[in-house]
């Protein structure tokens, strides 16, 4: 699908073009793939720092031990959920709030987005958070990890960006039928956003995928744990290097615990995790080629 | 007409607007504004069970402990230095390689190298580290046995601080360049096709055409992301510099995030890290709005939507 | 007139939203009292046997407490981010009644805080017949804040996981070594595996290893150069300003230049320490008694067996003086001992003694180190050994629902505790190096200073932190720059605060312990 009158680099740029990003996608690659090799082998060849891009004494035991789990299948299905919520949450906030604000001639505009934006800088914390949420009753529920958090003002500034590059003649087309300003959002400037909106679903998809803290925070019910804090549980030992940093060794935890924590399992959970929105990510991109259509509905 | 009659015309043309943003509204005040008291901590000695009511207030006495440290101001340089050269060499790049990407000729190819370029985003940090002793660390690392086979010495990749500079940005600049290209790559779609058509009529080539049509298309974008980037150059995340750092670069790698928690947050000072942040806040704040200015100034599109053109 | 109808609209949302909903209603309770504990959900609960707030535990716990008039729950909090969530709970009133951490300190600022229940008052015979029955005079105190009883706290005796020096037995048969048994053996043990490669590896052999030697450099090489009893003030003042400090860094500065000290510790996770072991490119490595046998890291010793066959490993205490008693493990930088403790809140003080003291009592400590008798455990030769089913039901126990003691009681006299059975087939290398391990009694600990420690508690983490940074600097320092990076790095210490914390712990031992 190309896009008319768009001269590309052909030829012999083409080719160098091409060899530089075969080039980039191998450094992007290989890590990746070690990784996956590291998931599928024997925790002694990974010891003994033997696992390249190919697993070693090839094993299923690391996913068959996370996927065996019931209580991980339900972080999954529960993390799906509050994906899927998330996302249709902060996408309808977002649009609401971004589109007003990319109107340069509405009245008191200038203020609200210094309200909003000074919001990114100066926050309360942790403890009003918590309070507050407490005191709505969201505890230990869904709620608690979508809306503190619903709308990420980045996210929301780029849409508006985005919204203010759409030329006014295809609004005002639309306006001067008498169209109300709904109806220019749903008709006209949603269609032409499909780029826009596919990306916020990728950027707030991907944070409410992964989320980690709030999970930690608000949430004590074990049925309710997000993927990620059900991985990091796993993961104990890790974070043990990390807190053993700080704090002194924890190897004296380390001796109360029985737990196996194999290394294939560490990488098992990274392709866990990324998974689903790898396999997600190329629906999403056809989206962004669809907006194009702005050129020929001008025409 | 009259100032009413005006007025009552304006409301009724752009009521539908002010009802759209009534939920997002609510929203920032219950959940941003709302919880705003907390800022009050760092004016008192903050005793977690009395709370704000109950406890000490000390005015800027808690501002007076955290600048007066040498520490906090090493850290802060530390983090300047990073995101300076991250702003540098990080900012750049996935403009540059969305730019790339535009530029080939066959979708499928396109789409594949994309979704190749966004896989670093997901491996945690945890893993990159590893990854990155794999390749640079001690003399059992990638790197060093090479430079061994070629007769060349070994290098202290992750032991000097210059070197450990140059192989933290690249970490940064690898884990986020297809990522961050998605955000241009969307942008790029937006580009009216026939401006290409135009100029290449008037015989501008491939190179010309990305000069005077792509750039410029994508500015307002560029603009508000560099903003928003300067605005955030008194902080870093926390992940990143601590897992890589180490004790042999700290005068580098120890940047503020760290040095805050390992001071505040480890042994739940709050009034601490509260002051410490109220004043990066307010740094990087003064930062945004010089970067608005300055952009604004030199003719892209400004925050707020104005611009010096 | 719209307009007013916006702003109405909006002021109920803030309304709605100041208004204050309670959650976490408990349900009044009539005859039975509700207490809540908190346990760290590791993820360790097996499908099968439920989750952390119900299995055969929860269920048990429910059944004896009913005794008592007590109904428990528990509340997991998560323990890798326990400093910023534990406040926070306990700031919003949303913290278990019962609560424990591995963090004296902030538990002792909790309680100046005066936010923590004084269990001092409450204390009887009758009352606290268990807690009084485990817990020593010196364990009370050590949970004592300005006398007041707010922490249950065991003083940290033995648990074998304490440090020495594991050394590669096949390459001292090779050489006709002996194990050495001091510094001077020891260095030169060092020098024949670094000229004469008993292992083979050439360049790759790293003759001694320490890995994080932020931890052993005092713990571990430090006791060798100590000449005076490890007692007395001296022991309250941390470990950079001992003169001995010098000795001890020194010595590991000079075994690097030598090449007799391996360059890891930069590493953060190990993953290289573990390396050079598997495969067999380590000669001698200082680190805690069980670091080759525990599943956690990997069954390291195994896994160097399959590498290296003829490998075996046999534990030494170089450091230590040959003609004193045990002074392995000087000190620990911090004591890991769970410490037991009660914010202030709506449920009746009376019953979170109730279930405070059943924690402390035989049957509870007994079923969450070793389970139910006969399902469990069982008693051979008067020894408990573990079952089959230990692994599954009992395993998972002890590091997620803490416990107030690590040694089991028994109320039959003839039982011998066993010392760690664990780590098949290395049960009788890890029972040799046991006693090597152990610390025996606590006098070569650091003293307890339960007072408010204003200096420690504000200068503490940045100074230490900035020493542990230092620490690879000046270990790896050339030759001629030790004493000027030495120096440097205590002198910054010093200015940063220790000077202060020093003085304050030296006062307050005065002050707690006599001359």
């Amino acid at each position: 699908m190309r896009t008319a009158g768009r001269s590309r680099a052909v030829g012999g740029p083409q080719v160098l073009i091409r060899c530089l990003l075969i080039l980039s996608s191998a450094v992007f690659l290989f890590p990746f793939l070690h990784t996956v090799a590291q998931s599928f082998s024997d925790p002694r060849f990974i010891l003994s720092g033997s696992v390249f891009f190919l697993p070693r004494g090839p094993t299923l035991d690391a996913y068959r031990a996370l996927l065996k789990d019931l209580s991980m299948l339900r972080s999954l299905a529960f993390t799906v959920e509050l994906t899927v919520l998330g996302v249709a949450v902060s996408l309808v906030l977002s649009t609401l709030a971004a589109f007003p604000l990319s109107k340069p001639g509405l009245k008191g505009r200038n203020l609200l987005l210094g309200a909003i934006v000074f919001t990114m800088y100066f926050s309360g914390g942790l403890i009003p958070t918590y309070i507050l949420v407490k005191r709505l009753g969201f505890l230990d529920s869904l709620w608690a990890l979508i809306l503190p958090g619903a709308v990420n003002t980045f996210n929301m500034v780029v849409m508006m960006t985005y919204f203010r590059g759409i030329p006014k003649e295809l609004e005002e087309a639309v306006e001067v039928e008498g169209a109300r300003p709904f109806l220019v959002l749903l008709r006209v400037v949603l269609p032409l956003s499909t780029a826009t909106l596919a990306t916020m679903v990728i950027f707030y998809g991907v944070g409410y995928w992964n989320t980690f803290f709030s999970g930690l925070l608000y949430i004590q019910d074990p049925k309710k744990y997000t993927l990620q804090v059900r991985l990091y549980q796993t993961l104990d030992s890790v974070d043990t290097m990390i807190n053993g940093q700080l704090l002194g060794a924890s190897d004296r935890e380390v001796g109360s615990s029985a737990k196996l924590v194999a290394e294939n399992l560490k990488s098992a959970m990274v392709v866990l995790t990324t998974a689903p929105i790898i396999v997600l990510y190329p629906f999403m991109q056809r989206y962004f080629v669809k907006g194009a259509t702005v050129g020929a509905l001008k025409g | 007409m009259t100032d009413r009659a005006a007025r009552r015309k304006y409301w009724n043309r752009n009521r539908d607007f002010y009802y759209m943003l009534l939920p997002v509204v609510g929203f920032y005040l219950l959940f941003r504004y709302g919880p705003m008291w907390g800022v009050l901590m760092a004016f008192q000695d903050y005793n977690i069970f009395k709370g704000i009511p109950g406890s000490r207030w000390v005015g800027l006495e808690v501002f007076r402990e955290v600048l007066g440290n040498q520490g906090f101001w090493r850290a802060f340089g530390n983090t300047l230095r990073l995101n300076l050269l991250d702003l540098l060499v990080g900012f750049p790049a996935p403009i540059l390689f969305a730019l790339l990407l535009n530029e080939v000729t066959s979708e499928g190819m396109k789409r594949t190298f994309q979704s190749i370029s966004y896989l670093p985003h997901f491996v945690s940090w945890v893993v990159v580290y590893g990854l990155v002793v794999d390749l640079f660390g001690g003399d059992t690392g990638l790197f060093n046995l090479l430079l061994g086979r070629l007769g060349l010495g070994q290098t202290g990749f992750l032991t000097q601080p210059s070197w450990w500079l140059a192989v933290y940005v690249g970490s940064s600049v690898w884990k986020d360049v297809g990522w961050g290209a998605i955000l241009y790559l969307s942008a790029l779609t937006a580009i009216d096709p026939q401006l290409y058509e135009a100029c290449s009529m008037d015989g501008a080539g491939r190179f010309k055409q990305t000069l005077h049509v792509t750039l410029p298309g994508i500015s307002a974008t560029i603009c508000i992301l560099l903003i928003l980037r300067v605005g955030h150059m008194l902080t870093t995340g926390f992940e990143a510099p601590f897992l890589m750092g180490n004790g042999m670069v700290s005068n580098v790698s120890r940047v503020l995030a760290v040095y805050i928690y390992e001071v505040g947050v480890v042994g739940a000072r709050y009034s601490y890290t509260t002051a410490a942040g109220v004043f990066l806040s307010l740094g990087n704040l003064i930062l945004l709005l010089l970067a608005d200015w300055g952009t604004k100034r030199l003719g892209g599109t400004g925050f707020f939507g104005g611009s010096g053109a | 007139m719209k307009r007013r109808v916006l702003i109405l609209a909006l002021a109920a949302l803030l309304a709605v939203a100041m208004g204050a909903s309670a959650t976490g209603t408990r349900e009044a309770a009539s005859t039975v009292t509700t207490v809540t504990q908190l346990c760290w959900d590791r993820g360790q609960v097996p499908s099968a046997e439920g989750d952390i707030t119900k299995n055969w535990y929860t269920d048990f716990v429910n059944q004896k407490v009913a005794a008592l008039g007590l109904k428990v729950e528990f509340k997991p909090v998560q323990r890798n981010k326990e400093a910023e969530i534990l406040p926070t709970l306990l700031a919003a009133g949303n913290a278990p009644d019962i609560c424990y951490s591995y963090d004296k300190n902030l538990i002792v600022q909790f309680a100046l805080d005066g936010g923590l229940v004084d269990f001092g008052p409450l204390m009887d015979q009758k009352s606290a017949r268990n807690l009084l029955g485990y817990y020593r005079s010196e364990d009370l105190k050590a949970g004592q804040v300005n006398g007041g009883q707010f922490m249950f706290r065991y003083m940290n005796t033995n648990d074998g996981t304490l440090s020495l020096t594991w050394i590669r037995q096949d390459w001292l048969d090779s050489l006709g070594l002996a194990v050495p048994t001091d510094l001077d053996s020891f260095t030169a043990m060092l020098r024949a595996f670094k000229t004469k490669d008993p292992g083979g590896k050439g360049a790759k052999t790293v003759p001694w290893a320490v890995k994080k030697s932020t931890n052993y450099w005092d713990n571990n090489v430090m006791p060798a150069f100590v000449k005076d009893k490890p007692v007395g003030e001296k022991m309250a003042v941390p470990s950079p300003l001992w003169p001995e400090a010098k000795d001890a860094l020194r010595y590991m500065n000079q075994c690097y230049n030598e090449g007799l000290l391996g360059d890891l510790i930069l590493d953060k996770d190990d993953t290289l320490f573990k390396q050079k072991f598997v495969l067999g490119e380590m000669g001698a490595l200082t680190d805690v008694a069980h670091w080759p046998f525990h599943s956690a890291y990997g069954e390291l010793y195994k896994n160097l067996q399959k590498n290296v066959p003829q490998a075996k490993i046999v534990p030494a205490t170089p450091f230590r003086k040959a003609s004193e008693e045990n002074w392995v493990a000087l000190f620990r930088s911090e004591i890991y001992t769970m410490s037991f403790f009660s914010p202030k809140n709506k449920t009746p003080e009376a019953a979170k003694l109730a279930y405070m003291d059943w924690l402390a009592s035989p049957e509870c400590v007994n079923a969450v180190l070793y389970g139910v008798e006969g399902r469990d455990f069982e008693i051979k030769d008067n020894m408990p050994v573990k079952l089959e089913s230990w692994n599954k039901k009992v395993s998972w126990l002890q590091p997620q629902y803490g416990n107030v003691s690590m040694r089991a009681f028994w109320d039959r006299p003839e039982i011998k505790l066993p010392t760690e059975m664990d780590f098949p087939p290395y049960q009788q290398l890890w029972l040799s190096a046991n006693p090597m391990a152990r610390r025996g009694d606590h006098p070569w600990a650091r003293p307890e200073i339960n007072a408010p420690t204003p200096m420690a508690v504000k200068y503490t983490a940045q100074i230490t932190s900035e020493w542990n940074n230092a620490l690879p600097k000046i270990v790896t320092a050339a030759p001629g720059k030790f004493n000027a990076v030495f120096d440097a790095a205590v002198a910054e210490y010093r200015r940063n605060g220790g000077d202060a914390v020093e003085k304050e712990a030296r006062e307050l031992y005065r002050k707690i312990y006599g001359k």
